[in-house]
Order: C-alpha cells, then structure tokens, then sequence
C-alpha cells in the first residue's frame, strides 16, 4: 500500500489544535537554528546507547534535482485549507535540513498512542510523533516536556518534517518512516480537522501508521537518506523547505542565509550551546559533532581549540572533578550546584566565523554558562567585566542531582533560562539562590567583594580614579566639543588637574553666565628650544568691547586645594605670556582683548616637574567705557 | 575578637565635664548610668574596665601622679600609656573611631589621669571631638599607627605627632607616617624638626595629588620619604642643591 497524508479530524471530545503546539515553544530569543540544534542534541543525548559515542549531524541541503522525488513521494498534500503548501514549498531551490543521531536508540516503542509501552522500553515514537506535552521520563535527561520538537515544525515553511528511525529494539517494526506535517485547524465541509497530519501507510482502523521495514528502506533511499544499512541504529529528521533565517545586521542589509551561511551558523551554535557534550566525561561518553553543507560534512573541532572556549572547559572539568565550589545552602536539598572559573585572554582576535556566528554575548568573557546535570548550556549569565581589561574569565555552574528537578522547573520550553518568578518553596529558594552564589563566588574572585576589618583594605576606586587621569582618554582633538569647567589634562605628571569641582568664581564656570572667556580642553606639554611649557586653550566669546584677561596658574595639593606657601626652594608655575591663534603675543598674565569676533588664545606656563597644577581665567575689566 | 567598651553620649559627656571644670572631679568608675553600647558585638566586662584603670593608674604613678609632673614626664607617661591603653582597648578601627568612647574613658574611667595630665581647661582633652587631640584617643592611635615601631614613637615630640597626625591625607596612613616619622627622626640632632616636618608635609602633599601611596611598596614609600627630607634639610641648611638631583626623577 502506497503511503499518503491522512488529516486528523477533531475528536467530539475535544482535540489540540496544531496551532497550538507549535506556540508551545513560546517565543524564544535565541535564533531559531540554535533552538533546533539545541532541542535536537538534547533528545540525541538523552536517547544515547550506553556504549559508542553518539554521533549528532545536521546537513543542509538545496533540493535541485532531488525535488523531484520528493514530489513525486509526497504529493498530493495535505488539504490547501491546512495553509499546508507542499507542492509550493517543494521547488528545486528549497532547502532541507536533515538532523541526524547514530548509536542512540531510534524511536522506539509502541506505534500507536493508545497502546501501553512494556516495561524495558520508552515510547519514543508516539512521544516524538504522535502526543505533545507529556513528561519526560529521562532520569536527569535534559527535555522536561516534549514542547521542544515544535521547533523542526515551526522551522519547515510547509510545516512538515519526515521522520526515518533505526530502533535498537529489533524485530520487524525497528525500521520506521513517517511524515507529520503541523498546519492550521480548518474545516471540510461540516467537518472540523485540527491540522495535523501524517504520512504513512494507512491502516484498516482509518489510523496512519509509519512505513516499516523494507517498504521503509526503499522510500528512505529515495528520499536521499543515509539510511541504516549499516546496522547502527538511531534517527533521521528531514525537515522540508527549512526557513534558514536571515542575516546579523540591519535592513536593508538583511537577507536570507545561504546554506553555506546556515551551515556555519549552526555548527558555531553547537560549539557555544553544546560543548559540554564534545568533553569526555570520566567514562568516556561524549558526543561527535557534524555539519554538512550540500554533501560536504566537516567535524565540529574540540572547544579546546577556541581560545573563546577553552575557559570554560577548563571551568567543567574542574566541576567534573569535584573541585567546584558548591552551592551550599541550610535547608534541602543543601548541596544544590557547583561552581568553577577560568581565566582567559580577553584579546585573543579570533575572527573565525566559527566562534563569531553564534557568539551569545559581545566581547570578552565575563560569564559562567549554567546548565544542569546533563551538561546542555542553558545560558550564560553576565558577570561583572574583569577588572584587568586584558583577561576574560568564563565559569560554569552546574546544578547538583539533588537540585536538578528544582532547576527544570524554573526552565522555558526552550530550556535557555532559570527563571523563578512564578515558583514557590524550594525551587524559588534554589533558583533564586543560585544566582546570587555565583555573582558573589564571581565577586570574591574578582576582588570586588566587601572588604572588612581595618589595615590596608581600602578599595581601589579611589586609586583607580587617580590613575584615570594619567590615561590619554581624551585627545586634544576629541576635546573640541568638551569644555572642561577649569584646565584639566589627563597627560603627563606635573601637568594634571583633577579637582574638576573647583575653580568657583573663576575660570571655566564663568562660561555659564555667557559671554566669559573660558579654558578649552586640556592643558598641554609642549616643548619648546628644549624646555617644557604647559599651554593651555583659552576660547575668548565675541564681544563689542575690549577686555582685560588675567590667567593664573597654581599648584594643586593632596585634596585638591591650591597650595599657599611652596616648600622650601620649591619651584612654583608661573604664567608667561598669552597667545593668540594668529600669533600675537602678549607677554605677562594678563592680556587685552580687542572688540571683536570670537577667538582662541593659548596662554603659556613654566613648567613645574612632579606637581599638579590647575590654570583658571578671570576677567579683570571690561573696558566698556 | 574586639569588644565594645561603653559610649558616653555626648550630652551627658558636657554635664559631666562642666562638673569637673568647677572643681567636681569624680572617682574613677567601671561604668556610667546612661552610657550607651554599639549595637552588635561583645561588651566588655566591668572587671576588664577595672583592669584598665588600675593599670594606667600605676603607670601614671610611676611619673609622680597624683603629684604635680613635669612637661618632660607627661610626654614620657604617654608614651608608655599609649602601650597600656592599646593593650587593654582591643577596638575595631570603626569602634576606636567613636567619640563618644574616647569620652568615656576621660570622664567616667580615668578622670583622675586625664586631670593630672592636661587639668580641666582644655575641653577637648576631656570631650572627643578631635580625635588626634583626646587624651586617650590620641594615644590609642599613636599605638596602633606605631605598632611594631615605638621607637620611632618614642623618639617623636607632642608637637612632632601633631603635625604628622594633623594632616588625614599623612595621618591616615600609618605606613606613611611610621616612614615619614623614621626618615625625620633619623636626622642629624643639630636640625630642628619642627621647620623639618613642615616643610616635608608641605612637599609630600604635591606628590599626594597625582601620587596614591597605598599603591608604592615598603621601600618605595621609604625611598620618597627619605629623598623628600633631604631636599628639605638641603633647602633648610643653606647648602645649595638642584631640586632635579633628589633621585625622584624616574
């Protein structure tokens, strides 16, 4: 019997709608590709056979001739009512993507729903195809409830996936194909149907159920499946007519991606989302990473290989080992996580797409990527900045087995956070405590902790403060828009000024009232026939009448105050002459400024070695008579 | 562990000092009706109190109280005071840093000592508002900025500590004034120290505007206070020194 689509009517009882599986995922942040990778890595993991390595693939592919076949096979579809468009969806330029296990056991089980599972197996396949939200019964698995398969539908633009499993079962029934397709709720006739829909061999009873056996083998083939002649089991997804996303970037720049695009984004979301499986844990068991792009599969490389990475691996295996930090807490459950960090470079300026693609955060680490005690990422939380800008340091918190239930149920369907609003007890206290254990573990390392008890534990802020000035963060030319209230330089010792609240009634606070001359930028050292000068800018405001300018220049003490009396045959600043732009000069502190337009001046210092010294302007008279 | 010794509001401190100024003086006692305690932490025993004015009781003794003494000897009785007192107060920097504290010990556990030692007059001696000029307060702190280094203590003049400890920006730190008290003290005798330490602090407090000590090492802090001296002795004794030959230059 040849398979075909086979549309779900409502149940007089009730039905869900296919609408509202597919939005069971919510609405989640992270790009849809990544959602996949990271749903389908999970259900690969928790499926995993106890030996092997579990080999996870995702293939892109472009249709081309291969369309054909597919046509062929697959039409007619599903009702048009469905908003289902097979036909339409299937053209030579679409793009499949096929998501792939090995050495995990296929979907097993029951074919049926209604039948009950025996006891040494899991109903995979009803799970996988036929039910929606049902508890998982993985011990520590990943999935909670099975929402996350929404994402290969809501990934296919005719909503429609193929489905080709190996069980590890055996028997007639471990080759099993199937199609299932997720479309609107619509109506024939008088008729109500819920939208969806399976592919397969219809039974006797009017109920599809999946290609079995040889009859499987073939259509798989056909299909340009990699099929499981080699006797391994597990699963392939085919998800038609993939919606590939668009582009990073603003329009009108955003397209769609290329396969070759699709292909390297994805396999830079598997290195950040799933790198704790790429690390043998202590009985071996990992997974191996494969992305393939129109018949061309590269290997996912090690995370140790990525300097961006390699913290957090070297994090894990400190959890791994026991040598975390755990999260200790008075009540139950008392040892609820683990907690490690690493530092790295923060200027390693990798460029690999592979790392850049699917970075989940800007710039240098300063996160911990928290998952649960089956190593998928959940997310990775912001920490405070490192304070040497020129490290990065990443950590990881890994709930504990007692805690790992608390934290699920703070998790979305898409598993990428703990959120506790909305729980109560144990799992609030956990959920909420964790994030605060690991900000203050962050803090402690960091030395941005409290600081207690009296001899030499003052804090750096004020020395860093200090230290801010001697740093050029702004150049002359940056400092054309900025006036300064009075001539602060952030330059050389024995030039700065850093009491910017000072200055009063003098200098650059008169530009406040208008139409005062006032100091512009930041005093300079200049040299000049081999000796030191400090210049500073004076901007003198258009006036009618001439005017009479005085500068002056001091020593700054500890505090910020002027000095009153110098030490001891101490050499004291001292104004030497003013300067216009054009090159007049007047000798002296204090200069006559002619009616005019706006203009600059410059007036010259001595310079004063290891001093702080601090120019103001006055205005001495206004000769306006 | 330290512990709380009782607080002396301040109003009860000005009733109790205007008594003692009219001629009122009290015994020494262990405790006050209306003294108060910090909040957390353990209070002191009364028998430690006990302790505490027995002890600078016989010191005191030791330098002819309760007769008339000398200027000469009170300074010395502060100096083994200051041992005495920072012995028996184990304070938190933040607990010493009470007046209220200070007031107490002056008014209520040692008025007989703060009397012999600075008589009624100067308010401040009796009821901490400064505490670099408290009778006791002063002392527990010249102990604990000198702690591991009484000699240099032991060397200093009052007058000397006044202009170290006067300045928050110097008397902060004690790494900065132990170094700066070292380098002043191992002058020549022939120099005065008075115009010494004025000038120094002067010059330090150019380099304290762009400079943070707390950043320097041991021997960095040493080398500026040395180098700094010896521009001033230079200056001070007339010998004719380029500034730019101090060794400050990097």
């Amino acid at each position: 019997m040849n398979p075909r689509w086979w549309s779900q009517p409502f149940a007089p009882e009730g039905s869900a709608a296919a609408e509202g599986i597919v939005k069971q995922l919510g609405r989640p942040a992270l790009d849809p590709l990544t959602v996949l990778v990271r749903e389908a890595a999970q259900n690969s993991w928790d499926a995993r056979l106890p030996e092997g390595v579990v080999e996870f693939g995702v293939d892109v592919r472009v249709l081309g001739d291969h369309a054909d076949t597919l046509r062929e096979l697959l039409l007619p579809g599903p009702h048009s009512e469905s908003n289902i468009d097979l036909s339409k969806a299937l053209r030579r330029d679409a793009v499949v993507l096929v998501v792939s296990d090995r050495n995990t056991r296929g979907l097993g089980g029951p074919l049926r729903a209604s039948v009950r599972a025996h006891d040494d197996e899991t109903p995979d396949f009803v799970q996988f195809l036929r039910n929606v939200g049902e508890p998982s019964d993985h011990v520590f698995g990943g999935g909670t409830y099975g929402f996350g398969k929404g994402i290969f539908y809501s990934l296919s633009r005719a909503g429609t996936i193929l489905v080709d499993t190996h069980t590890a079962a055996g028997g007639p029934d471990a080759r099993r194909l199937m199609g299932a397709a997720l479309g609107h709720s619509w109506y024939l006739g008088k008729r109500r149907f819920t939208g969806r829909h399976w592919w397969g061999t219809i039974a006797d009873d009017e109920i599809p159920d999946p290609i079995l056996d040889a009859q499987a083998d073939t259509i798989s083939h056909r299909l340009g499946l990699l099929g499981f002649g080699d006797g391994r089991t597990g699963t392939d997804v085919v998800i038609l007519a993939a919606d590939l996303g668009g582009t990073v970037g603003s329009e009108p720049d955003v397209r769609e991606r290329t396969a070759e695009e699709a292909a390297t984004f994805i396999a830079s979301s598997i290195l950040w989302n799933l790198w704790p499986k790429m690390v043998p844990d202590q009985h071996g068991r990992h997974m191996r990473f494969v992305v393939g792009v129109n018949g061309s599969a590269v290997p996912v490389p090690d995370p140790q290989s990525f300097d961006e990475l390699a913290p957090f691996v070297d994090a894990l295996r400190e959890v791994r080992a026991g040598n975390g930090e755990p999260f200790s807490r008075t009540v139950r459950p008392k040892h609820a996580g683990n907690f490690a960090m690493a530092l790295g470079s923060a200027d390693s300026a990798t460029t690999r797409l592979l790392i850049d693609a699917a970075k989940p955060f800007e710039g240098p680490s300063h996160h911990v990527a928290r998952m649960r005690v089956a190593e998928l990422v959940v997310d990775y939380l912001a920490g405070p900045p490192h304070t040497d800008p020129r490290l990065a340091y990443a950590g990881v918190f890994k709930t504990s087995e007692d805690a790992d239930a608390l934290f699920a149920l703070a998790e979305p369907p898409t598993h990428d956070d703990w959120i506790s609003k909305g729980l109560t007890g144990a799992a609030r206290g956990v959920v909420q405590g964790a994030r605060t254990f690991v900000q203050k573990q962050l803090d402690e390392r960091l030395g941005l902790g409290p600081q207690s008890g009296g001899s030499g534990g003052q804090g750096l802020g004020q020395l860093s403060v200090l230290l801010a000035g001697i740093v050029p963060a702004r150049s002359h030319l940056g400092a054309k828009d900025g006036e300064s209230r009075d001539g602060a330089i952030g330059g050389a010792p024995g030039a700065t000024n850093t009491n910017r609240g000072g200055g009063g009634e003098h200098g650059g606070s008169s530009a406040r009232r208008g139409g005062r001359a006032r100091l512009h930028g930041n005093p300079e050292l200049l040299v000049h026939a081999g000796k030191p000068y400090l210049v500073a800018m004076v901007k003198v405001p258009a006036a009618e009448t001439a005017r009479v300018l005085a500068a002056d220049v001091e020593v700054v003490v500890e505090g910020g105050g002027r000095e009153s009396e110098p030490p001891l045959g101490a050499p004291v600043p001292q104004i030497m002459q003013w300067q216009s732009a054009a090159g007049t000069v007047a000798r002296g502190r204090t200069v006559t400024i002619p009616a005019g337009q706006e203009s600059d001046w410059y007036v010259y210092a001595t310079h004063v070695p290891d001093a702080v010294v601090r120019f103001k302007v006055i205005q001495e008279t206004s000769d306006a008579g | 562990m330290s512990e709380l010794w009782p607080h002396l509001p301040a109003v009860v401190g000005a009733t109790l000092y205007a008594d003692i100024y009219a001629g009122r003086l009290r015994e020494p006692r262990e405790s006050h009706p209306e003294q108060t305690w910090a909040p957390v932490g353990g209070r002191v025993a009364p028998k430690h109190v006990r302790e505490l004015i027995d002890a600078v009781s016989t010191v005191a003794r030791e330098y002819r109280f309760p007769e008339a003494a000398g200027s000469d000897a009170r300074v010395a009785f502060d100096r083994d005071a200051a041992k005495v007192i920072r012995a028996h107060l184990n304070l938190s920097w933040a607990e010493a840093g009470n007046r209220d504290l200070w007031s107490f010990l002056s008014l209520v556990a040692l008025p007989h000592v703060t009397m012999w030692r600075f008589g009624p007059n100067n308010k401040e001696r009796w009821i901490a508002t400064d505490l670099t000029r408290h009778t006791w307060a002063r002392l527990w702190w010249q102990a604990v900025v000198f702690a591991g280094h009484e000699h240099i203590l032991a060397a200093l003049s009052e007058s000397d500590l006044n202009q170290l400890l006067e300045r928050r920006s110097i008397g902060g730190d004690p790494r900065l004034v132990r170094e700066m008290a070292g380098a002043v003290t191992e002058l020549a005798t022939n120099v005065s120290r008075r115009p010494v330490i004025r000038d120094v602090t002067a010059r330090l407090r150019r380099y304290l505007a762009f400079l943070d000590v707390r950043a320097l090492s041991d021997q960095q802090v040493r080398d500026i206070c040395r180098a700094l001296t010896s521009e001033t002795v230079t200056r001070l004794t007339g010998r004719s020194g380029d500034s730019r030959e101090r060794g400050l230059e990097p």
